[in-house]
């Protein structure tokens, strides 16, 4: 039974120095528990303010923290699918700089309350802010549950 | 957003990702004269969650669309959630409720593989849009 308190929230450290340069971005996965992947984005946004990241996820978008280091202006980040939602929901946007941002991640399904958003394939992480702010996102991702079962995909 | 569908009331599907627990379909469609697209479809498991791009200018969608899944009994599996779906440039996710699940997973999905029908109406002579739907062959709740 997958549980979603398993879900470590143990600070990030902050490690910047690996992405280097202005513009660039980096993505670590990580399995801190059974269960559980972090995907791990740092960026450095180039002088516009802005940088991105493709993610590859298969799972069920539990939550998520945000550190930044730098700026002066407020900053947002977006994680979209394939046709451009933002699978946050808002949840990061407007953030004040310097200080870590975490938060869960779930969509409202009526009266059996919340519950966190199926993610699938590859995602673009969009950050934008200003250009001093150098961003590490960590998205906490559940495995998806049971065994594979068969299915006839789509006929027309 | 590419929008694939050129001819009037056709829609596309394609199987963009396919990790057995679930799968991403995306459906490009295109309203006929009346405004209506329908197509049908077979999935199996539980609707996640849809999201819905419209496309822009000529070929946006009239305000206040409407999209249904209905399933072989003809209940939408939408709950009624994709009433008067706004036709603006920012993509709409819907979140179906419990209650109005696709199917019975555990007896008719395995078994009998019923179709659905998507139906888009009341969008206009000829217009285009993109839908993501999320569904989920087995969903066991993070435990919340």
């Amino acid at each position: 039974m997958i549980s979603g308190r398993l879900v470590s929230w143990s600070p990030v450290s902050w490690q910047s120095a690996t992405v280097g340069r202005v513009g660039a971005s980096s993505v670590i996965t990580q399995r801190p528990s059974p269960g559980v992947t972090e995907y791990v984005v740092r960026a450095i946004p180039d002088l516009s303010g802005s940088a991105s990241a493709r993610v590859r996820m298969s799972g069920v978008l539990y939550g998520y923290r945000c550190a930044t280091v730098g700026g002066s202006a407020t900053y947002s980040v977006e994680v979209q699918d394939h046709v451009g939602h933002d699978v946050l929901l808002d949840g990061l946007s407007s953030e004040s700089p310097g200080a870590l941002v975490a938060g869960e991640v779930t969509a409202q399904i009526g009266s059996a309350g919340d519950r966190p958003v199926v993610v699938l394939g590859e995602h673009v992480v969009e950050f934008s802010g200003d250009p001093a702010t150098e961003f590490e996102l960590t998205l906490i991702v559940l495995d998806g549950p049971g065994p594979r079962l068969d299915h006839d995909g789509v006929t027309r | 957003m590419s929008y694939g569908v050129s001819v009037a009331g056709i829609v596309s599907w394609r199987v963009v990702v396919d990790e057995g627990w679930a799968i991403l379909l995306v459906a490009d469609w295109r309203s006929r004269t009346d405004g209506v697209a329908e197509s049908c479809f077979s999935m199996i498991g539980v609707l996640d969650r849809v999201v819905s791009v419209e496309a822009q200018g000529a070929d946006q969608p009239t305000n206040a669309w409407d999209l249904e899944v209905l399933d072989w009994h003809g209940r939408d599996s939408l709950g009624g959630l994709g009433a008067n779906m706004t036709n603006s440039a920012d993509p709409v996710a819907l979140f179906p409720r419990r209650s109005s699940v696709a199917l019975d997973r555990h007896v008719e999905v395995l078994t009998y593989r019923p179709r659905h029908v998507l139906r888009i109406t009341n969008a206009g002579d000829s217009k285009r849009g993109v839908l993501a739907l999320y569904v989920v062959s087995r969903f066991r709740d993070p435990g919340r």
